[in-house]
């Protein structure tokens, strides 16, 4: 979809607007629409020559991201990643009204490449989430069916791209923000490598996880941002020094090995997400991959290594946080009391909670009990996956249990939330490349995901074998609803 | 494994967040959820071996380039403060500094 047609840069904005202004009052997918700015972006795009390219790069294409392929593309990125001049809310009132002095390396990049920023897109605040419901500028609706989230915590990134808000979209993943919504709003997301793309200006979460990810039509659309924005980057020394070579082999699937863990997903996945699955994995042998069934650490074990992890580091990294600096203020008469007023009251309820989580397992007495066995238990479970990937060279699960589940059905409890993330958790504690792929359909419609993770650094890999399972099957070409009917309207 | 109403208030006052009691009340029933569920990794992880190890980060230290366009200007540190007194942020003052 990158750049297909003789057309020019502001007539695909044109009609990226058009779609967006015809949507957004039900899914509210963005947070700021930075409108003016990208029609003079195109413009000038446009009267510099640069006209998009007319054809898509062969799927045998030695380099995705060839130089201009992305030129004059319009899309969105997740307002947790800083962009000059442009606000940054990461959907907390904790940043109302902050405008960042710098853009983060991949805004850089992506825009060096030429690409024009439709907006930043809502997210769970912080990042904190997988639904895109724990957001302070509203919750993120799934386009396919607008009584149910996005997933999250890229929610408004994946919910843009689905719709047609936006070509691709730079979100970020922590232990499944782009993959979930990816799989519940019927896009195509990537998790690279951890180090794989520089975290310079992406607002820190649980900064041994965060990464910069990608969500787009189909594999080869990732691959195209992929290849623009990962390398080196002085200014984030977990940037991997390295460049991996972008390459895309059409026979990625012929030969390989592919594991299952059989028992997880049986376990763990819904009938008719069980149903999809199997499906997908005869497609990949149709496509001369040799499975076998693996085992992996339990989903518990991982979930609960993963959340220790995560609401620790978030803990100290939302510690800057104390209305000092930027963002909000709550004055009281001491800096102890406006810091202590200014973060009650502006950091929403899911960060609040996580906060407090962290810090207990962080304080006195149950450091030991809590963080120093969940990094201790990231290790083992680094160990497992490298053991089972010296074995096969993708583990194929579905992306999450179940479709989008309804607006509102799990906010109050925050255990069931969390445990929406047990299939995307693993390759995050491990820093493995992870991709969701479009899979299939609920009886209701309702889109399901599979995901394939490679081997730390098999990027290209991955990314090639999704293009090779689509290739070979047509989910990611459905498309949402053009309009919604009024019972779905009336469910909002 | 769970979480008492003192211990939560006395990790609010760490967090530096203001809990009504009816929100501690309801904050350590949440957490004490969680906490029991996580609870696995006390149980089931690898156990420590050697005190004092918590991590196999090898440490890199690294020297971003401070380069020109990377630097920030002083007008650009100040534009987002809440508060600012000419060239300087303004912050009310600690406490115990009258």
């Amino acid at each position: 979809m990158l750049s297909r047609g003789e057309t020019s840069s502001e007539e695909i904005l044109s009609s990226v607007l058009n779609r967006l202004r015809r949507v957004e009052g039900t899914l509210n997918a963005y947070v700021y629409v930075n409108e003016d700015a990208a029609v003079r972006r195109a413009r000038a795009l446009d009267s510099d020559g640069h006209r998009p390219r007319r054809r898509r790069p062969e799927p045998d294409a030695a380099t995705p991201g060839r130089k201009g392929v992305l030129r004059g593309i319009p899309i969105a990125v997740k307002d947790n990643i800083c962009t000059r001049g442009i606000p940054t809310t990461c959907a907390s009132h904790m940043l109302e009204g902050y405008v960042p002095p710098y853009d983060a390396t991949v805004v850089k990049r992506v825009e060096e490449a030429g690409t024009v920023l439709v907006g930043k897109c809502n997210l769970d605040e912080f990042g904190m989430g997988s639904s895109t419901e724990y957001s302070a500028l509203g919750v993120t609706r799934n386009p396919w069916d607008p009584g149910r989230v996005a997933g999250g915590s890229s929610g408004g990134a994946a919910a843009a791209v689905s719709a047609g808000a936006a070509i691709a979209a730079l979100g970020t993943d922590t232990g499944g923000s782009v993959r979930l919504p990816a799989s519940f709003c019927g896009v195509t997301g990537f998790r690279p490598s951890y180090g794989c793309v520089s975290r310079y200006g992406l607002v820190a979460y649980a900064s041994s996880m965060d990464q910069v990810g990608f969500l787009a039509r189909d594999a080869l659309d990732c691959a195209a941002l992929m290849d623009a924005v990962a390398g080196p980057d002085g200014l984030d020394a977990t940037a991997h020094p390295g460049r991996l070579e972008a390459v895309l082999d059409p026979h990625a699937l012929e030969g390989s090995r592919v594991g299952v863990p059989v028992k997880w997903v049986e376990q763990l996945a819904a009938p008719e997400t069980r149903r999809a699955f199997r499906e997908a994995i005869a497609a990949l042998e149709r496509l001369g991959a040799e499975t076998r069934e693996i085992e992996l650490p339990e989903p518990s074990f991982l979930l609960s290594t993963y959340y220790v992890l995560a609401v620790c580091e978030a803990s100290s990294n939302l510690a800057r946080y104390d209305g000092a600096l930027y963002g909000a203020r709550r004055r009281g008469t001491t800096y102890e009391e406006t810091a202590a007023l200014t973060r009650s009251r502006c950091f929403g309820r899911e960060v609040r909670r996580r906060i407090l989580l962290g810090t207990f397992a962080l304080s006195a007495g149950y450091h030991d009990r809590y963080y120093s066995r969940a990094v201790l238990a990231r290790e083992a479970v680094r160990g497992e996956y490298q053991q089972v990937l010296s074995r096969v060279d993708f583990i194929a699960t579905p992306t999450a249990a179940g479709p989008a589940f309804e607006v509102g059905e799990k906010t109050d409890d925050p255990l069931s939330m969390y445990l929406e993330d047990a299939f995307t958790v693993g390759p995050s504690l491990a820093g493995l490349p992870a991709l969701s792929l479009p899979m299939g359909f609920t009886s209701e419609g309702l889109p399901l995901g599979l995901q394939l993770v490679g081997r730390r650094f098999d990027d290209y890999r991955v990314l090639a074998a999704g293009r090779a399972y689509q290739d070979a099957t047509a989910h990611h070409k459905a498309r949402p609803p053009d309009r919604w009917t009024r019972r779905d309207r009336s469910r909002q | 494994l769970g979480i008492s109403r003192e211990e939560l208030a006395r990790v609010a006052v760490l967090a530096k967040l203001q809990l009504s009691d009816e929100e501690v009340e309801t904050a350590a029933a949440e957490l004490g959820r969680v906490l029991e569920y996580v609870g696995i990794i006390s149980r089931e992880g690898p156990p420590i071996i050697e005190a004092g190890r918590t991590t196999t980060l090898r440490e890199v230290a690294t020297a971003p380039p401070a380069s020109e366009d990377t630097r920030l200007t002083r007008e650009d540190a100040l534009r987002n403060a809440p508060e600012r007194k000419g060239a300087y942020f303004r912050l009310p003052e600690p406490e115990g500094a009258g």
